[in-house]
């Protein structure tokens, strides 16, 4: 039998530790997970940092596959600075975000008529679900969405679909020392007419307020679970 | 040895060195690939600069510079089966959910800017759903193909993970294979605003689109239910090609009262059937010589690969507004010298296309337990091996045409050629065996005086039939035998325009003895050397395409009956059982319910004659 030495062992299992699995959510349920505990978030974080963090690359890191908890073919964004982002184009919004490692992706080789999803290489730290959260005029009603495409900067990514019709574009940025995830929303000039609100389920809607620019700016921090 | 005589010999050795190595025909080479490339091939192309492009099933696009540098383009998409090259700087790609533009506009030699068009149609986490392409037209118009489900009985769909509306509504019986989501099974064209237009269904995994010269859609769908065989389908709008599961999708299509008789009225055919076996299981993407000569003598023809070692050469023509033709082993199962030389040609060679300079380059993809990732070259070298260059149908039987004289002696003997047909079963089963299978007497052989061509009148000609014509006696002026002897013509159309329901199917008769019965009494009654003859050609049509004519089968895949002797030292029962229950693990499908007994005995019984062992 083949001796897996010390050090590899105690890697593995704080790695199995950082990136324990969510489980199944109840609607509105925002936790990160069954079995997350949030007192012993900082002590993940900080031992993701250990792991992955020097490991982190200095481009966007990209895989478009299936991963858990959002439709086919969703995006796996791996921001430098250890910030990881699960953007659902089918739902129209960031489903989780997670800190540490980019993914493993060995699950989603097909070896079976169903296959299973890629692994995120760290704890979930931020998740929303129900209808595409980004909605124009009307905090209540869950927008028409379609995807445009995407472009991928040193850092950054721009994701662009319409809301109702209206082009937005959306730029994902991790805030400094991997703390939070920023998105910033540049409204098509036929949507600029209307308030916009940030809508997810179970909780209350926010009203989103323009920058100097004329944009929308998000801060998603990690150690909240509302944006 | 003296000064003189050893400069003599010095010389002389120089000369054999520099000498170029005879001409053969063909010649297979290696592409090299950067260690960092990652998957099969799965998409190839060129840009108007000549610049060699990929994708990989692991979601990269590659450029190879004129010069013969690789750069990676693109990474992260998800499973890139095509690609329209625009140019060094814009590549199009058919991944499973859309169509994506793949944009590098800061000109740093790497895509940073991708658009979406097309994505109506539903996605989920199986792994059955590729979306394959991918073409463009002269108006700009995509074109690709939705691919089936396969979900098998026990495993179901979720709303609430999958990208579109689910119709579970079931449509006959489909083994497993569905179209839950919209436009499965359909072939789209995309324009360039993005709509969507299905435009024909009946498809399985058709894992090969080609647009021919003139800008008629042709596909190759592979084996299934309602999918006798692979082979190259015309597609029109409003087509039915088959499988069933698609026609949901179609607007007025009531599922209640549909039939399968129904559905095999409405059956198009392909317009080339490549029979299961000898023809390959698998095809991949068809490609039209365009090169005007620079590949050979096949301009205008249509090389197609296939997942078992083997390019198919197809020559189509219209016979009364309808297309049909006949098809030809091309590469991999003559590979020898003369006729082709340098490298073996890899497994799993689905995509083609032809370089600035007229070679084809192929991608290979690995899978089902065998097969290699790859590029390869195969590069005309002016000979002109002989072939059987084109067969056509006429009022009486078939015209074939050579890609060198022939001997008049061996063209005028009748008996220099045999001929066979057969259809399939149309059956929710998966493919079907060949049924209603009869010899047909060549009644007359007429040479053209300059040996090129032969007309051949047959006892009978009947539309709705795969002609298989074997001409392994035939011989050159210079008395060489034909690279490949063997071809199919599928009969579609008489020259009159008659044609048969159906196409190249029927319906089996209510308690029809299967042929697999009436070949199991055959072989049980045959003595040794029978036996083996018999199972020289089941090895010939369920086994050829994996463990190739020689015996030698696909490295790291089927077994190497020839080289490595341990495959055939097993008893006889233990071989049998592999036969009959397949090794999983290893590709080797399970044939208890495709041959009987006595054909399984009779295949063991020639690969033991042919390929040495106990």
């Amino acid at each position: 039998m083949k001796t897996i030495p010390l050090v590899a062992q105690v890697s593995n299992r704080l790695r199995a530790f950082v990136a324990k699995r969510p489980g199944t959510h109840a609607q509105g349920d925002t936790r990160c997970g069954r079995g997350f505990t949030p007192r012993l978030l900082p002590l993940r974080l900080s031992i993701a940092a250990l792991l992955f963090a020097p490991t982190a690359p200095a481009e966007v890191q990209l895989e478009r596959t299936f991963l858990p908890d959002a439709h086919a073919s969703s995006f796996a964004f791996g921001l430098p600075g250890g910030v990881n982002v699960c953007y659902d184009p089918v739902r129209g919004g960031v489903n989780y975000a997670w800190t540490g490692g980019f993914l493993d992706i060995t699950n989603v080789r097909p070896v079976n008529k169903l296959v299973k999803a890629a692994v995120p290489l760290g704890p979930i730290v931020y998740r929303e679900t129900g209808a595409a959260p980004l909605r124009r005029g009307d905090a209540l009603r869950p927008p028409v969405v379609e995807f445009k495409g995407y472009t991928l900067a040193d850092a950054t990514v721009e994701l662009r679909y319409s809301v109702d019709g209206v082009l937005v574009r959306e730029t994902l940025s991790a805030l400094p020392n991997g703390a939070g995830l920023r998105r910033t929303f540049r409204v098509d000039r036929t949507g600029s007419d209307a308030t916009w609100f940030y809508a997810i389920e179970g909780r209350p809607a926010t009203a989103l307020t323009r920058t100097a620019a004329g944009d929308f700016t998000l801060d998603v921090t990690f150690n909240a679970h509302a944006p | 040895m003296k000064r003189p005589l050893r400069s003599l010999a010095l010389l002389a050795l120089a000369c054999l060195a520099v000498v170029p190595a005879a001409r053969a025909g063909y010649r297979i080479e290696t592409v090299a690939r950067p260690a960092e490339m990652r998957g099969g091939i799965v998409a190839i192309g060129f840009s108007p600069t000549g610049t060699l492009v990929v994708t990989t099933r692991y979601g990269e696009i590659w450029m190879r510079s004129t010069a013969g540098a690789w750069r990676l383009f693109a990474r992260g998409l998800n499973e890139p089966l095509g690609l329209v090259v625009e140019s060094d700087r814009v590549v199009w790609v058919a991944h499973r959910p859309e169509l994506l533009k793949c944009s590098d506009l800061d000109g740093d030699g790497r895509a940073e800017t991708f658009d979406a068009l097309g994505g109506q149609w539903g996605v989920s986490n199986n792994y059955h759903e590729f979306f394959f392409g991918l073409r463009r037209d002269p108006a700009g118009n995509f074109y690709g193909v939705i691919g089936l489900t396969s979900l098998g009985d026990k495993l179901t769909l979720s709303q609430a993970e999958v990208r579109g509306t689910l119709n579970t509504t079931p449509i006959l019986e489909t083994a497993g294979h569905i179209a839950d989501l919209p436009y499965r099974g359909w072939a789209v064209k995309i324009a360039p605003d993005g709509t969507l237009t299905p435009i024909a269904t009946g498809f399985r995994q058709a894992n090969g689109v080609g647009l021919s010269p003139a800008g008629e859609l042709f596909l190759n769908d592979n084996q299934g239910e309602y999918k006798p065989s692979c082979g190259l389908l015309h597609v029109a709008p409003g087509d039915f090609h088959g499988h069933v599961a698609g026609l949901k999708w179609e607007p007025g299509f009531d599922p209640k009262t549909f039939t399968t008789e129904q559905a095999w009225r409405r059956y198009k055919g392909p317009a080339v059937v490549f029979p299961h076996g000898p023809m390959g299981v698998s095809g991949g993407e068809p490609v039209w010589d365009t090169t005007g000569g620079k590949f050979g003598p096949f301009a205008g023809q249509v090389f197609a690969g296939d997942y078992t070692r083997l390019v198919v050469r197809s020559a189509l023509e219209q016979v009364a507004g309808t297309w049909q033709g006949a098809c030809f082993p091309f590469l991999g199962r003559n590979e020898n010298a003369p006729y082709a030389t340098g490298e073996k040609l890899l497994a799993g060679v689905l995509r083609g296309v032809f370089a600035p300079d007229g070679s084809f380059y192929l991608g290979a993809t690995s899978g089902w337990g065998a097969g290699a990732d790859g590029i390869q070259r195969v590069v005309w070298d002016g000979q002109v091996s002989p072939e059987v260059r084109d067969i056509t149908i006429t009022e009486t039987g078939f015209r074939l045409t050579f890609t060198r004289p022939m001997t008049a002696a061996t063209l005028a003997a009748t008996g220099n050629f045999e001929v066979s047909r057969f259809r399939y079963y149309y059956q929710h089963k998966y493919g079907s065996p060949w049924v209603d299978e009869t010899k047909v007497a060549v009644s007359a052989a007429r040479p053209a005086p300059d040996g090129m061509s032969v007309d051949l009148t047959l006892a009978e000609l009947q539309p709705g039939f795969v002609y298989e014509l074997s001409v392994a006696a035939l011989r050159t002026t210079d008395q060489q035998p034909l690279a490949n002897p063997l071809a199919y013509y599928t009969v579609n159309r008489l020259r009159n325009g008659a044609r048969a329901v159906g196409d190249t199917t029927r319906l089996p008769r209510p308690g029809e003895k299967t042929p697999t019965a009436k070949d199991e009494a055959a072989v049980n009654t045959q003595s040794a050397a029978a036996l083996v003859a018999a199972g020289e050609k089941v090895y010939r049509l369920y086994c050829v395409p994996c463990h190739q004519p020689d015996g030698r089968g696909i490295p790291g895949g089927a077994a190497n009956f020839v080289d490595d002797k341990t495959r055939l030292a097993k008893a006889d029962a233990e071989l049998l059982k592999v036969i009959a229950a397949g090794v999983d693990t290893k590709g080797m499908p399970p044939f208890e319910s495709v041959l009987s007994a006595g054909q399984r005995r009779a295949a063991l019984a020639y690969i033991r004659a042919a390929f040495g062992g106990k």
